[in-house]
């Protein structure tokens, strides 16, 4: 966690906005038939209906951020939705941290920092939450956006409390604007956060997922980076494996000398091995034989339903390919 | 479709599951659609500890079996990794022959995949991390590749891509004209100028990188980072503030513009009043391809001064290498002092070679 952000922590986090405030939400505009009490939204009539509304308040990260009423032996908490869209009217005694995501915070590849779920696919307009099939840090910035020559340094401005940004792509004679992150989550964060703001007080921007940049450059870059990380995952994985080798040397081991003779040399990258990727080591338990054995033995523990043989119904729903 | 025998177990990973050996788990048959095929399953839920939310599986058991991956997290049930990774991963390793089928794309072809498991029974690499001996076979040949890729890393070429013909026909000279590319490091005396001008920023440095580096002498009012151009406008609040990062970032030459190596690139820093780096993309990248060109110039005329400070006699060899750079800086107009520098050095060494 960064210094600034820890020392904002040791205070209680302040509420947002009173409760009065937001009860006051009335119906939005009207712009279609039906009304939809579910999403908040008029449906039917035609028209363009997907109109977003200015957002009436805002998340202020020196102000607002503070610790919250987070059990301390939960893992991973999520942050709170409402401290990112700045209307959290329970404060201190929230469930969920009024923080901005940090570098060294882990999510599940299946939900964002909210702890919302993600989807297989975008939905089409690219809104909403995004898929877990890829890691997305660029955000789309679009809407009645007014592009005068201080725009750069304004998103800058704004978009640089939310996480480290990697670039800025500002392109006038579109008007639109991108803004990609270091990580996911703050781009997650940052696009609840600014998402029917305005910078110049006119405007309102509309924040949605950018697609894949074209741009070869962008691609190599992408690529390079790809295999990079599969690089550094590999590295872990053979740590992992090391580990487990060695155990097997004193148990009466099958493995031959060969391959224990080629692992050894990986020793040194394990003092490189990047924190970010603890949740691979604790899969692997070093003290089982080998890893089908391993998952079929916790099954074993679990299920105490001795009418089952989990050892043939599992090899059936873990590899069809044998026997 | 899916078969009684695979509501019993579903097939989760050891992270989801926990440590705790006793679990309890609720079942509710065709409780939600598979997030990848769409068709109902079989949901489990549970709780690892007394305080953490619940888990719950996501994906069917056949999308599950077809892919190797669990269906709570949906990393890899072998290695524990992002199935999108290990894929990628397998294909560093060389495996040509994966027999499953490719990630279906649209509704239509999901389902389609799904309902016939019989005929896809893996797709992407499941097949080969589901078999532990296989998996394990990979693996050390993986081990060989990470080493060979550790003992030679991989050097980035620098690639001088051609710009297309109508990038290139763009007039930029308003633009350069005003970017204080023959700039220095001194001080300049308009008191009212406190941003840094950056030029050579490649792609692949990101920008907080840079700002980290800044931000450590003084609070920052505005960046102006322009990867498309190479180059940006770092402005701070005090200008004594910008004078303390321009005192500390190396200068190779008192007259020509600072070096600063941040992430492995070289980038060059001087003063210079806040200008306009070109509106369209096309501008842009003109601009980029003109900065770069101009810094190689003053690296060559940089490691040609360096040289003559560290050992004269190297230099006698790189003497017919220096007069290179002195033609193409008549072009450019250099700095004059410079130029009278290097011709300087170029007299020293030849005068040397001539007694020799």
């Amino acid at each position: 966690m960064s210094d600034d952000i820890a020392n904002l922590m040791l205070r209680p986090a302040r509420q947002q906005i009173s409760l009065e405030e937001l009860e006051s939400d009335e119906l939005p505009p009207q712009n279609g038939i039906v009304f939809n009490i579910w999403f908040q939204k008029w449906s039917g009539g035609g028209g363009s209906n997907n109109q977003i509304s200015k957002a009436k308040h805002k998340v202020n990260i020196e102000k607002d951020t503070g610790f919250t009423n987070v059990t301390k032996d939960k893992n991973n908490p999520y942050i709170c939705l409402y401290y990112a869209k700045g209307i959290c009217v329970k404060g201190k005694n929230c469930q969920y941290l009024h923080r901005i995501p940090q570098d060294d915070d882990f999510w599940p590849q299946t939900v964002d920092c909210f702890g919302r779920e993600k989807f297989s696919e975008y939905r089409e307009d690219m809104s909403g939450i995004g898929s877990f099939n890829n890691v997305n840090k660029t955000l789309y910035i679009g809407g009645s956006l007014i592009i005068k020559s201080n725009f750069h340094d304004l998103i800058n401005e704004n978009f640089k409390k939310f996480g480290k940004i990697d670039k800025i792509n500002v392109i006038n004679n579109k008007n639109c604007c991108f803004v990609s992150y270091k990580n996911e989550s703050n781009a997650q964060f940052a696009k609840e956060a600014m998402m029917g703001q305005s910078l110049y007080g006119e405007d309102i921007m509309v924040i949605k997922w950018a697609n894949e940049d074209p741009n070869p450059i962008a691609k190599n870059l992408k690529k390079r980076q790809l295999e990079q990380d599969t690089n550094d995952m590999i590295k872990n994985l053979l740590s992992n494996f090391d580990g487990k080798s060695k155990q097997q040397k004193i148990l009466p081991s099958e493995i031959d000398a060969s391959e224990a003779e080629i692992e050894e040399p990986e020793e040194d990258d394990q003092s490189n091995d990047e924190p970010e990727e603890i949740e691979i080591k604790q899969i692997e338990q070093p003290s089982q034989k080998t890893l089908l054995n391993n998952t079929d033995l916790s099954y074993l523990k679990f299920l105490k339903r001795p009418e089952i043989k989990p050892r043939r119904s599992l090899i059936n729903a873990y590899d069809s390919d044998s026997d | 479709m899916s078969n009684m025998e695979d509501n019993e177990i579903p097939a989760v990973c050891e992270t989801c599951l926990g440590s705790n050996t006793h679990l309890r788990m609720m079942r509710e048959r065709d409780g939600l659609e598979c997030k990848l095929c769409t068709r109902p399953f079989t949901v489990f839920k549970w709780s690892t500890h007394k305080n953490d939310a619940y888990k719950k599986t996501i994906i069917c058991v056949t999308c599950s079996k077809q892919r190797n991956c669990c269906q709570s997290c949906l990393l890899d049930l072998t290695y524990g990794i992002p199935i999108q990774m290990r894929d990628a991963a397998l294909k560093m390793a060389g495996v040509d022959n994966i027999s499953g089928a490719n990630e279906p794309k649209n509704e239509i072809s999901k389902l389609y995949i799904a309902d016939n498991s019989e005929r896809f029974k893996s797709i992407g690499g499941a097949s080969i991390t589901g078999n532990s001996e296989k998996a394990k076979e990979i693996l050390t040949k993986l081990a060989l590749i990470s080493q060979n890729k550790n003992s030679n890393p991989s050097t980035k070429e620098s690639r001088d891509q051609l710009l297309p013909d109508h990038i290139d026909k763009i007039d930029v000279t308003k633009i350069i004209s005003k970017l204080p590319l023959k700039g220095s490091l001194n001080p300049p005396n308009d008191k009212s100028i406190t941003s840094l001008f950056i030029f050579g920023i490649d792609d692949s440095l990101p920008e907080y990188k840079i700002s980290d580096f800044f931000e450590q002498y003084g609070k920052i009012k505005s960046f102006n980072c322009q990867h498309r151009a190479k180059c940006g406008y770092i402005t701070f609040v005090k200008r004594e503030d910008a004078e303390l990062a321009a005192k500390k970032i190396p200068k190779p030459d008192d007259n020509g513009p600072g070096l600063l190596i941040v992430g492995g690139i070289p980038l060059r820093v001087t003063w210079g009043k806040e200008r306009e780096l070109g509106k369209s993309s096309g501008e842009k990248l003109k601009v980029a391809s003109i900065v770069s060109k101009y810094i190689k110039k003053i690296s060559k005329l940089d490691s040609s001064k360096m040289s003559k400070k560290r050992n004269l006699k190297q230099l006698e060899y790189m003497a017919p290498t220096i007069s290179e750079p002195k033609k193409k800086q008549s072009k450019m107009d250099l700095n004059p002092e410079v130029s009278t520098e290097v011709k300087k050095v170029i007299y020293k060494s030849t005068g040397k070679s001539l007694e020799l």
